[in-house]
C-alpha cells in the first residue's frame, strides 16, 4: 500500500484540489483538446501556450503486479505546430511496495497538417518523438516514436490511430505499439467513446508477451481545466485485467 | 435495375437545378442596381457625430469569396478595424504591428480559435468559411475587441464618418439590409427591393447603448485583477 505521505499520493490531493477548482470556476469550455486518455490526438498546444497535464494510472493485474503511475509534465507550445513536454514519473509497484522515482524525459509532438482546421481538413496528423531516462538504469534511454492520424468528419466526432514503437538503448526491451479510438460529442462539453491498445514485443529481457486491450473512454472540459479518463480492459490473456487512467490538466 | 419513374425524378430534378442555376448566373452577370443612403447613430439617444464603426451589408443571396486577404492589424493595443466584414471562404491576417506580445482568439460558435501569443512584426491568419458573427479578443488585453462579420456575399460598406453608404453592383432581387454596430443591441433590419441601374435610397438610424462589450478571456472566465491594460 501507499505510504500515507507517498508522492504519489500527494500529487493526486493536488491534482484532485486543483480539478475541483476548475470545475466550480465559471467558465464556458474552450480549453479542452485531447479526447483520449491512451492514444495520442493530433491536437498541440497554439505557440507560447502553457498546460500542465498529469496522468494517474493504475494497472490491475491478476499476478502482484499491481502497480501505480503518477505522469506529471509542463507542456509548452513552441509553435503552433510543435509542443514540448518535460514529463516525470513516480511509480508504485506490488512487488516492491516502495514509491519509485521511475524516469525524467522530454518529448516532442508535431502537428502535421494547419493549425487551423477549416485548412487542414478532416485529416490531420502528429509525429512524437520521446526520450526518457530511467533513474534505476543510469546506462540507458527508452525512446518512443508515434505516428498519428485522426479524422474528424464534423465537429461532433473525432476518430485517431495511432502506431508506435519503443526501443531501450541497453537492446533490452523493444516492442511496437498500435492503438485507435473514436469520440463523440453528447451533451454540452462532454464527449464519451472507445479505444483501444495493444503492443508486439520484438525483443523482452523479461519475456514479455504480445496483449491487446480495449475499453471505454469520456472527456470533458471546463474554462482552462479538462479532464480524460477511461479504463482499458484486457482482451487477451497476456495483458493486464484492468488500465484505468485519469488525466487532468491545466491551462495558462 | 432503374425504375423509370426513379429514372424520371431524377432527370427533372437535374433539369430544374441547371435552369435555375442559369437564371441565377444570367441574373448575376447582368444588369445591377445599388443602395445607397445615410446611417444616423446616436448613444443612447444622443446623436454622434462620427459614424464610423457601422458595417451595411446585404442577405438572401450568395457570392464567392474574393482572392484579396483582409487584414485586422493589432496596434496601440486595439484591433483595426474594429469591425470587418469578409466574404465566407476569406482568410484574414492578423498582423502584430505593436510594441508588446498580442494573443487573438474567438469563443464564437462560428469560427473558435486561438492564435497563441506572439510579438511585433509576426502574422498570423484564419479561414472564415461559415457566415456568422466572430467576436475577437486579446487574452493578454481586456480592452482589444473586434468583430468579424463573415457573409454570404461580397455586397456591403463600411459607412464612413459622415454616415453615407453606397453598396453598388446588387443584383436585382428582394434582399435584406442589415446595419450593424458592435455597440447596439442588434443589427437594424430592412426588407429591400433591388431594380436593375436604379439606385434604392433609405435611411437607417442605430441607437449604440454602450461603448464596450464585455467579455471573459480565452478560458471563459473573467480577467483577473492583473491583466495588462
Amino acid at each position: 500500500m501507499f505510504p500515507f505521505f507517498s508522492v504519489p499520493r500527494m500529487v493526486l490531493a493536488i491534482g484532485m484540489a486543483a480539478s475541483a477548482a476548475g470545475l466550480l470556476a465559471p467558465a464556458s469550455a474552450y480549453a479542452g483538446r485531447r479526447p483520449y486518455f491512451w492514444v495520442w490526438d493530433t491536437e498541440v498546444m497554439p505557440e507560447r501556450g502553457v498546460e500542465w497535464e498529469s496522468w494517474y494510472t493504475e494497472r490491475i493485474s491478476s499476478k502482484p503486479l499491481d502497480q501505480t503511475q503518477v505522469w506529471t509534465a509542463p507542456v509548452v507550445g513552441l509553435t503552433d505546430r510543435l509542443e514540448l513536454a518535460l514529463p516525470v514519473e513516480w511509480s508504485w509497484w506490488q512487488g516492491s511496495q516502495k514509491t519509485i522515482f521511475d524516469w525524467y524525459g522530454a518529448e516532442l509532438r508535431y502537428r502535421i497538417g494547419d493549425p487551423d482546421p477549416d485548412v487542414a481538413g478532416p485529416l490531420t496528423g502528429l509525429v512524437r518523438l520521446a526520450v526518457h531516462r530511467p533513474i534505476r538504469s543510469r546506462s540507458e534511454l527508452r525512446l518512443e516514436a508515434n505516428l498519428v492520424a485522426s479524422y474528424q468528419p464534423s465537429a461532433q466526432c473525432k476518430f485517431t490511430l495511432d502506431a508506435g514503437a519503443v526501443a531501450v538503448t541497453s537492446g533490452s526491451e523493444s516492442l511496437l505499439s498500435y492503438a485507435g479510438g473514436g469520440s463523440c460529442k453528447t451533451v454540452g462539453e462532454l464527449r464519451v467513446g472507445a479505444e483501444f491498445f495493444g503492443k508486439v514485443p520484438l525483443h523482452s529481457a523479461v519475456g514479455a508477451q504480445p496483449m491487446t486491450m480495449a475499453g471505454p473512454n469520456f472527456s470533458f472540459t471546463h474554462g482552462r481545466f479538462w479532464l480524460t479518463g477511461g479504463a482499458l480492459i484486457g482482451v487477451t490473456d497476456s495483458a493486464p485485467v484492468a488500465m484505468p487512467r485519469l488525466i487532468w490538466a491545466i491551462s495558462f | 435495375m432503374v425504375r423509370p419513374l426513379v429514372l424520371v425524378v431524377a432527370l427533372l430534378t437535374c433539369a430544374c437545378a441547371l435552369s435555375l442555376a442559369g437564371i441565377w448566373r444570367a441574373r448575376a452577370a447582368g444588369p445591377t442596381g445599388q443602395v445607397a443612403g445615410t446611417v444616423k447613430v446616436t448613444l443612447k439617444g444622443v446623436p454622434k457625430a462620427n459614424a464610423a464603426g457601422v458595417v451595411l451589408y446585404l442577405v438572401g443571396f450568395s457570392e464567392p469569396a474574393s482572392a484579396a486577404k483582409p487584414q485586422m492589424v493589432m496596434e496601440a493595443k486595439g484591433f483595426v478595424p474594429m469591425v470587418l466584414p469578409v466574404t465566407a471562404g476569406q482568410t484574414v491576417d492578423f498582423p502584430n504591428r505593436d510594441t508588446v506580445f498580442h494573443n487573438v482568439f474567438s469563443a464564437s460558435a462560428t469560427k473558435p480559435f486561438d492564435l497563441g501569443q506572439y510579438p511585433q512584426g509576426e502574422s498570423k491568419s484564419r479561414l472564415f468559411n461559415a457566415p456568422g458573427v466572430v467576436d475577437v479578443y486579446c487574452n493578454i488585453h481586456p480592452q482589444m475587441a473586434a468583430t468579424i462579420l463573415v457573409l454570404p456575399n461580397r455586397k456591403w460598406a463600411v459607412v464612413g464618418k459622415d454616415g453615407q453608404f453606397t453598396i453598388e453592383g446588387v443584383p436585382p432581387g428582394k434582399w435584406t439590409l442589415y446595419g450593424y454596430s458592435r455597440f447596439a443591441d442588434k443589427p437594424v433590419k430592412r426588407e429591400i427591393e433591388v431594380h436593375a441601374d436604379a439606385t434604392v435610397r433609405l435611411d437607417l438610424a442605430i441607437d449604440e447603448v454602450r461603448t464596450e462589450t464585455p467579455h471573459m478571456n480565452k478560458f471563459g472566465q473573467p480577467y483577473g485583477k492583473g491583466a495588462y491594460k
